[in-house]
């Protein structure tokens, strides 16, 4: 047996499997659900390339790294399984609520299906062949954004648009490094190489100009669907960032490629938190909360060393709960089909408090307030922020207040009175199930337990991911 | 080999402005669609002259049958009765901008080829950067369905022209394939919902 058939073929088939599947979303979330928990439990488990004796002198196994296909390799090494167990860890998550996020049943086998493109980009050897793994991911993603039954929205075909356009140039630029591992940035080739993979990774990473993608997917799109493919395909686009700089001792020893990313994720991070207390749209809010957070990963990378790395790998898992909880209580809020914009969601708190809770709840963790899960890994990159002068730490407060500001103003809309009064009044109005409440119920657990208990498992599995990238750690 | 030297260079001269022109100056979107097969078609002769036979026709075919995936979406859209929006711009000024970028390729090819792998040559750097030119330019004109995948299947035929100086694996074939296949079938599947986006 061999890791990548575990990690990646198994599920790709049990994805495959609940696409073709007639079954309703509850059905089909259980079994997505269960086997991603599953495997993101056996990969906290299973030891990789050891042999493993759990019956000593009877039963003897070994789970190879390697899967050899077509001339090339899938290695999914030991040092993998911590990202292993964070990616499909996030996915059961999503995966699960998708009933109370009123998903329709394909949202299931795609979301699995894309997860799977995205494992396998981290494992292919030679790298170079990820980009093209990552491309497939994000065409995995189309069905899930539009079901067979609703238009093409804008926001969808931009999505494909600019995704797609930055994977030739990341492929050319994985084509033109090889054999470049130990060049100079002066070096004409390598400069080359690097001008291709900045274009590559621009719409990649969604840095301005092409961060538009997100607020018009979170506006034409529903939350859920928005936030799980932006969360979860930037996340690990973060990491295949990451593996450049690992590879490259150029890239990665060269300091004006970490102010640079400093400057575009200050940047992002502003630009994104500024912005969203403007946007009378919570899907375009959602949008804009996700602007600000990649550029918080961009910052966090920016700051190199183990240190960077390590807040890099901490803001990932508080990135999954909080836009998660975002998604899942927007769509509950929203769960009349009315509509994401203001005027509709006004009163909602008298109708559907957990929810409205949940929604300012989890902005309070985006902007740093010591109420969730999000203080620990923010706190820790403003700390180290401040060691690089205060006007750093500056413009991470202002963007953090801004972020604040916009859970208080839906927090505004949400209480209005005169809105909730016809609303409560209305026969018509539909209100918050005591079944909806098992899952924002959930969702406030999850908030509030990684905000109490910061130096738990987070943490830890923070600096055992860190171990990945033995050359960005020393 | 004269004939074949002509014809290569025939094609590749050829490819920018069947992959740019038609479709940016193209109303009705079967020209369109002949003119991603004549490019598709042309990126697929070229590669012949690089890869193995099997691996060139594999990505032309996949070519191919991905535009046949989208003539499928657009007729079905286009038998609900619902046109295709022209890009943005009138046509003289789709047709000019089109011009002005070929001819600032033509004049800019050679300091451009020096990006692009030197077993190049100059006739196929031309055809794979017109291409990649074509792409990007339509992409920035049009958020139809139909059009965005037409422009991103271009920039792809070019992209892979310049791969296929690079790399002669099976796995990267494949890939290609893959993509190739999958995007024009996402296309086709985002225009056979059930209503037509409205505007460019």
């Amino acid at each position: 047996m061999n890791a990548p058939w575990l990690w990646i073929l198994l599920p790709g088939l049990v994805a495959g499997g609940l696409i073709l599947w007639p079954a309703s979303t509850r059905t089909k979330a259980r079994v997505g659900a269960g086997v991603a928990l599953f495997l993101g439990v056996l990969a906290g488990l299973l030891p990789i390339d050891r042999v493993l004796m759990p019956w000593p002198g009877r039963v003897v196994f070994k789970v190879s790294s390697e899967w050899v296909l077509l001339g090339r390799s899938l290695v999914v090494p030991d040092s993998l399984r911590p990202w292993l167990m964070g990616v499909y860890g996030s996915l059961a998550l999503w995966l699960w609520a998708a009933p109370w996020a009123r998903m329709r049943p394909n949202f299931v086998g795609w979301g699995l299906m894309v997860t799977v493109f995205l494992v396998s980009a981290l494992a292919v050897r030679p790298f170079l062949y990820a980009a093209l793994l990552v491309e497939m991911a994000v065409l995995a993603a189309i069905p899930l954004l539009t079901p067979a039954d609703e238009p093409a929205t804008p926001g969808v075909v931009r999505y494909l648009a600019w995704m797609t356009l930055g994977m030739p140039f990341l492929l050319l630029a994985s084509e033109l490094l090889v054999g470049l591992e130990t060049g100079l940035l002066e070096s004409p080739l390598v400069l080359r190489a690097a001008v291709v993979l900045v274009l590559g990774f621009l719409p990649w990473l969604g840095i301005a100009p092409f961060h538009s993608v997100a607020p018009l997917l979170g506006e034409s799109t529903p939350p859920y669907r928005a936030a799980f493919v932006l969360t979860m395909t930037t996340s690990i686009m973060g990491l295949f960032a990451l593996g450049f700089l690992e590879q490259y001792a150029w890239l990665r020893e060269t300091p004006q490629v970490y102010t640079a990313l400093r400057l575009a994720g200050m940047f992002m991070f502003l630009l994104g938190s500024l912005w969203a207390p403007f946007q009378p749209h919570a899907g375009r809010a959602l949008g804009y909360a996700w602007v600000a957070e990649n550029g918080l990963g961009i910052l966090a990378l920016g700051l190199g060393g183990k240190a960077g790395l390590s807040t890099y790998a901490w803001l990932m898992p508080a990135r999954m709960a909080l836009f998660w909880a975002l998604a899942l209580s927007l769509s509950v809020l929203a769960a009349d089909g009315k509509g994401y914009h203001r005027d509709v969601l006004e009163g909602r708190f008298w109708t559907h408090p957990w929810a409205s809770l949940l929604w300012v709840l989890a902005w309070a963790g985006l902007a740093a307030l010591p109420v969730t899960l999000g203080l620990w890994p923010r706190w820790h990159l403003a700390r180290q922020l401040m060691a690089r002068g205060p006007a750093w730490s500056g413009w991470l407060l202002l963007g953090f207040l801004a972020l604040a500001g916009t859970g208080l103003r839906w927090l505004r809309f949400f209480l209005d009175q005169e809105a909730g009064k016809v609303a409560s009044e209305s026969p018509s109005t539909p209100r918050e199930k005591t079944w909806d409440r098992l899952a924002l119920g959930f969702g406030f657990g999850l908030l509030l337990i990684g905000w109490l208990w910061p130096q738990g498992v987070v943490r830890c599995w923070a600096e055992w991911a860190v171990l990945h990238f033995p050359q960005l750690v020393k | 080999m004269v004939f074949a030297w002509n014809a290569s260079l025939v094609v590749a001269l050829g490819l920018p402005l069947l992959g740019g022109l038609l479709p940016a100056v193209a109303r009705d979107w079967r020209w369109i669609l002949l003119g991603v097969v004549l490019a598709e078609g042309g990126v697929g002769w070229l590669l012949l002259q690089v890869w193995p036979p099997a691996m060139a026709l594999s990505l032309w075919m996949a070519g191919w049958i991905a535009a046949v995936f989208l003539g499928l979406g657009q007729s079905h859209q286009w038998r609900q009765g619902a046109p295709l929006p022209t890009a943005w711009g009138g046509r003289l000024f789709r047709f000019t901008l089109v011009g002005f970028a070929l001819v600032l390729l033509a004049l800019h090819v050679g300091r451009a080829a020096a990006w692009l792998p030197e077993t190049m040559g100059m006739v196929q750097a031309w055809a794979a950067l017109g291409l990649i030119l074509a792409g990007v330019l339509h992409l920035a004109m049009t958020q139809h369905p139909f059009r965005v995948t037409v422009s991103l299947m271009v920039l792809l035929a070019g992209f892979s022209l310049v791969y296929a100086h690079l790399e002669q694996s099976l796995l990267l074939t494949v890939l290609l394939v893959g993509v190739t296949l999958f995007l024009g079938a996402m296309g086709s599947y985002l225009l056979f919902g059930p209503l037509p986006e409205a505007g460019p």
